[in-house]
């Protein structure tokens, strides 16, 4: 479909290049780069283009070349005009001020080669740029301007400004991987629609790490015209760079440690690895490891870590952050601890390892972080595992072999998001009254809209006009207006503009409540979360656990309970989910090995065959050949076509635990779904816990696990989940972030920020309030298809029901007095969730008929 | 009717509303008119339902009594906000007020605590501050400790609203709240909670409505209504925790 580009010659390059442009770059650089060889030519043909290259490969400037080129040809013709040639959308914006940089100093010196300046301006514009800056952008047009995609949304409704963009000739969508999946790149890509109806054809260029399938992220990023994909070549510039990967255990036999024995040798490994590097970056999964890993480090090596060791986080202040990166530009710190906030490309200088604490739990990721050492393009890029669990070190293992074989996972592009719609249907009507089928066809040319169902689109309309209340009110609440009969719709009033603009954007507010022991904050809960706790819970904060004391408006109190069993599930870590494609290699692997148990192998050779598939050593085959093992003479091995389910009588309660190594999303909707059976078939209460290789549902009563997978069908799965979630938390939250983005819960309204915190009103209310106004309230909708394909993912979940039903996954059931080896793990956690299986009302009268029972014994 | 309705002699529960037989007198409680209205203006622009909503629970009681009412009391917090009535909200009420006007010979509006001003008038409408019908004092509940002597003493069940209460059912893993009445006793008085008639919260009660409530216990019988016309005895409760408003 996509053509992959093919290098262009040093010649053909300079051909097309302006001289001062050819000078400048040959006084800076020997030769083009191998991104900038396939990529300058297309795009200096006017031919969308996406590059896939690794940070330090000069991917910036074989975006940059071809457009500084043109826009130096018009100076020095006199035929640069006050307007914007060029958008550069970064999604930091951290991002975009490097970038200015990067430009500007070329420029600089483009003016010493050529001895006068060309008035090429360059600018940032972003939610922060100060009113008189953005006066002054009026007047001295930016001829590249580098903006958020939020900023992008606002633009096209600014009066003004919207002229200036009538002409732009180049986009460029910086980091378009992380942008693409998820809701921020949805709106960024109708933004690039609705920004083709206003400049007419620009060249779209996307600059990407690592990913797969790449042609994917190009349909996202050129869009349709007339049902055909734009054209676009692909340039694939990966895996140039040498990856030098390693696997490591803290101890010999991770089977035969304690907790504490294992933590002393993480730490005491994590700090020899320190030493003998330059500039180490640890990555850990959550904000609150980042922080425990710094205060042990300084805690144990106190000569070691003072003044040279920092965290990066998204809980850290901005001015902290921007400090941080200085200073490890400057070469100043010995090691940076970070969640996910470095792993996009700002600039950090050079690092020499990269170390991951705990599985990254996909392919792409864990190159991304490991493609932060090694700038230079001549360096290797050196990444180091540390595993913390056993079923951790499984996961690193075959998620560096995946990344040595050049295995990427897939990426996730979320489609058909009716809140992002609502917010550019609304922009659209405030740009000016436009026929619905013109907003129609236009949201159809995005990738995420591709196949947006008519019924969907005019919902969204209806709840943007007001269609779902009560006569009297609807026009005091409707967005915009509606004529059915000419089929326009434009804007309701004069404030729509600063209503639209104070409120865009899909990064969702969150409610938070402070946690304290005493005086002291050891972290916060959603406010939801709150909620639901009764005095004497038991929950799960930071890896520590606590018990609900009492709260006082935004502040919960509580003390420490370490020995206690939580009895709330903590819903809202932040654990990342592990992809499916490497759950699946796990599952194969763990069938290879269980193929040569079976076969009675000696130990030897077993072991080889680990330390081969999985390019490692000695130390880390045998912990797994003992893991699988234990498990194997036990039962048996879990894999990707035996799915086993152990029904276990353990602490006086029933366990179903399925030994299903898909990864959390897809482990979240099989759960539910069963759950939801059980608790109507048994009509009991049922708890879920999930990890990324297992699951289980637990009862008061025995539950009978092929009764239950007989009950689901491909057909039925997406229903029953939806039923599944209603009430539940997860719900509630992501209902509260569509309503923000779909405007129906306004950020800044009649001049007062809102608070989240302040907000005080029950997404219960507002579900209940849609609900009333109709079943398919398109923002409702939006939060249940959020929950099932974003969050969880109920499509995978679909195939795998698929592959039982038709004999691809055998199901094997087996009945144990404790759980199996590789059920540890999931048991110690506690449950997760509560499932609402019988609806409200049967669950009322059951505890009806239970109370009644217990009053007429008296 | 079945047993089941009959919260004190003379009295009945109709699905949200009590029935006083001999004074063929309905009373309803906590309606918050313009809830959704007020949400709306906060920057929560949910659809705008409620009145609607409202008028045809309340059509579902007059059909279920299967008689005109007398009067009808709305019994405290007939509207939401405690300020300013735009114009359309003002509509709104008008239309309520008209509506009951047109089933009963008298409505009795009781002032509760977010009814600091009535906006509207009809030739129907009586506003006060209690009541006393017989030997029920029907009040709205925020101000139990001033009610006159000259009325207490004549009065042997106070009927109020207020709390909003709600009765939680849990079995451990799951907890749901559902509109209640109680019966209970306050001094030497029988007291009967009323529960909230507003439509948009009926799933989720006191606590979730405003955060300013504060848990007491109290011992009390318990008819809980989980949804439109349903009554589910729960019999007497030893120890209940209540989400009540500071003055009770």
């Amino acid at each position: 479909m996509f053509e992959y580009a093919k290098p262009a010659s040093t010649e053909e390059i300079l051909n097309c290049l302006h001289p001062l442009i050819k000078k400048w770059f040959f006084s800076k650089y020997k030769e083009f780069s191998l991104p900038q060889k396939y990529a300058i030519l297309n795009i200096h043909n006017k031919i969308n283009t996406l590059i896939s290259a690794p940070t330090g490969s000069g991917k910036t400037f074989s975006a940059f070349l071809s457009i500084l080129s043109e826009l130096t040809k018009l100076s020095c013709e006199g035929k640069l005009e006050n307007k914007v040639y060029c958008i550069y959308c970064a999604p930091l914006k951290a991002l975009s001020n490097d970038i200015r940089t990067n430009l500007l100093v070329p420029l600089q010196e483009i003016k010493a080669v050529y001895g006068r300046d060309l008035g090429i301006r360059v600018c940032v514009r972003t939610e922060d740029t100060l009113q008189s800056e953005r006066a002054k952008m009026l007047k001295e047009t930016p001829h590249i301007l580098i903006l958020t995609p939020e900023t992008l949304g606002i633009l096209l409704v600014a009066p003004k400004f919207r002229n200036l963009l009538k002409d732009v000739k180049w986009v460029i969508i910086d980091e378009v991987h992380a942008l693409a999946e998820n809701k921020r790149g949805v709106h960024l890509s109708l933004s690039l629609e609705r920004l083709q109806n206003l400049a007419g054809h620009f060249v779209r260029i996307g600059l990407s790490a690592t990913i797969y399938p790449l042609e994917n992220v190009a349909k996202f990023l050129v869009g349709l015209e007339n049902g055909d994909w734009r054209p676009c070549v692909l340039v694939d510039a990966n895996f140039q760079k040498k990856i030098e990967l390693q696997v490591l255990c803290p101890v010999k036999n991770i089977m035969a440690v304690t907790e504490a024995q294992l933590e002393n040798e993480t730490y005491n490994l994590l700090h020899k690895l320190i030493q003998e590097h330059k500039t180490t970056l640890v990555f850990t999964n959550t904000r609150a490891a980042t922080e425990r890993v710094v205060y042990n480090l300084k805690q144990r090596f106190p000569n070691y870590y003072v003044n040279n060791i920092a965290t990066h986080h998204s809980s850290v202040s901005r001015n902290l952050r921007l400090e941080t990166e200085k200073r490890l530009k400057n070469g100043e710190l010995k090691v940076v601890v970070s969640s996910t906030s470095l792993e996009l490309g700002i600039d950090i200088g050079s690092i020499d390892l990269v170390i991951l604490l705990g599985s990254p739990k996909s392919v792409s990721r864990a190159l991304q972080r490991i493609g932060r050492s090694g700038h230079n393009l001549s360096d290797s890029i050196k990444g180091i595992f540390l595993a913390v669990d056993r079923d951790d070190m499984i996961e690193d293992l075959l998620i560096s072999k995946l990344a040595l074989e050049k295995q990427i996972d897939r990426i996730k592009i979320p489609e058909n998001c009716l809140d992002v719609l609502s917010q550019h249907i609304y922009g659209m009507a405030i740009e000016e009254p436009q026929h619905i089928e013109t907003i129609y066809s236009t949201i159809k040319r995005s990738y995420c809209y591709r196949n947006l169902s008519r019924e969907d689109f005019i919902s969204v309309i209806k709840y943007l006009a007001g269609d779902y209340s009560e006569l009297e009110l609807q026009k005091v609440f409707a967005k915009i207006w509606y004529d059915p009969k000419t089929g326009f719709i434009g804007r309701k009033s004069k404030l729509a503009r600063v209503l639209y603009s104070t409120n865009i954007g899909t990064i969702p507010d969150e409610a938070y409540v402070l946690v304290k022991v005493g005086e002291q904050v050891i972290g916060k809960i959603d406010e939801e979360f709150l909620e639901r706790l009764k005095k004497g819970d038991v929950f799960v904060l930071g890896g520590q656990i606590y018990q609900y004391e009492f709260s006082r408006g935004m502040v919960a109190h509580v003390k420490p309970a370490p020995n206690k069993v939580p009895t709330i599930p903590s819903w809202y870590s932040e654990m990342l989910p592990l992809n499916y494609d490497v759950a699946l290699a796990i599952g194969k692997f763990r069938r290879l090995v269980e193929e040569k148990f079976n076969r009675y192998l000696p130990k030897a050779e077993i072991v080889d065959f680990i330390k081969k598939y999985l390019h490692t050593n000695d130390a880390a085959a045998i912990s797994v050949y003992e893991y699988f093992k234990e498990q194997w003479s036990f039962a048996k091995i879990p894999n990707d076509k035996c799915l086993l389910v152990e029904n276990v009588f353990f602490e006086n309660k029933h366990y179903l635990i399925f030994h299903a190594c898909f990864g959390r999303k897809v482990n979240d909707a099989l759960s539910r779904a069963l759950a939801y059976i059980a608790a109507r078939l048994y009509r009991t209460s049922i708890a879920v816990s999930i990890t990324d290789q297992n699951f289980y549902i637990v009862s008061r009563q025995k539950l009978d696990a092929k009764k239950l997978i007989e009950q689901i069908k491909k057909e039925n799965l997406y229903e029953l989940l939806k039923l599944a979630i209603e009430g539940t938390d997860i719900l509630k939250r992501r209902f509260r972030h569509c309503a923000g983005r779909s405007l129906l819960i306004l950020r800044q309204y009649k001049g007062n920020k809102k608070s989240v915190g302040r907000q005080q009103v029950s997404s219960q209310i507002l579900i209940n309030a849609c609900k009333r106004a109709s079943k398919d309230f398109p923002i409702l909708k939006e939060a249940q298809r959020e929950v099932l394909e974003d969050f969880m993912d109920v499509r995978t979940a679909e195939q795998i029901i698929d592959s039982i039903k038709n004999g691809e996954i055998r199901v094997s059931e087996i009945e144990t007095n404790t759980p199996s080896p590789f059920a540890i793990n999931l048991i110690a956690r506690g449950y997760s969730d509560a499932i609402r299986a019988e609806d409200r009302l049967e669950f009322i009268k059951r505890m009806h008929s239970l109370v009644l029972a217990k009053i007429n014994k008296k | 009717m079945k047993k089941e309705n009959s919260i004190f002699g003379g009295i009945k529960i109709i699905d949200l509303g009590l029935w006083l037989v001999r004074h063929k007198c309905l009373i309803l409680a906590d309606l918050h008119i313009g809830y959704d209205f007020s949400l709306a203006e906060k920057g929560f622009v949910i659809p705008q339902k409620q009145l609607s909503e409202t008028i045809s629970r309340i059509e579902f009681i007059l059909k279920e009594l299967g008689q005109t009412p007398k009067i009808i009391v709305i019994n405290g917090d007939f509207k939401h906000d405690f300020g300013y009535t735009p114009y359309k909200l003002k509509q709104e009420f008008e239309k309520i007020i008209n509506y009951l006007a047109n089933n009963c010979e008298k409505i009795i509006l009781i002032k509760g605590n977010h009814d600091t001003f009535i906006p509207i008038k009809n030739k129907k409408l009586e506003v006060t501050k209690n009541l006393l019908l017989g030997e029920f004092l029907i009040c709205h509940g925020d101000d139990l400790d001033n009610l006159p002597n000259s009325l207490l003493n004549k009065a042997k069940v106070i009927i109020i609203g207020h709390v909003h209460p709600v009765f939680e059912l849990t079995d451990g893993i799951r907890s749901e709240k559902v509109k209640c009445f109680i019966k209970t006793k306050w001094k030497t008085k029988t007291l009967l909670i009323q529960p909230a008639f507003n439509v948009l919260i009926d799933e989720l009660g006191g606590s979730s409505f405003e955060n300013s409530f504060r848990k007491i216990d109290l011992k009390g019988e318990v008819w809980a209504i989980p949804q439109i016309g349903q009554i589910l005895y729960f019999g007497k409760q030893p120890k209940m925790t209540l989400n009540l408003q500071s003055q009770f």
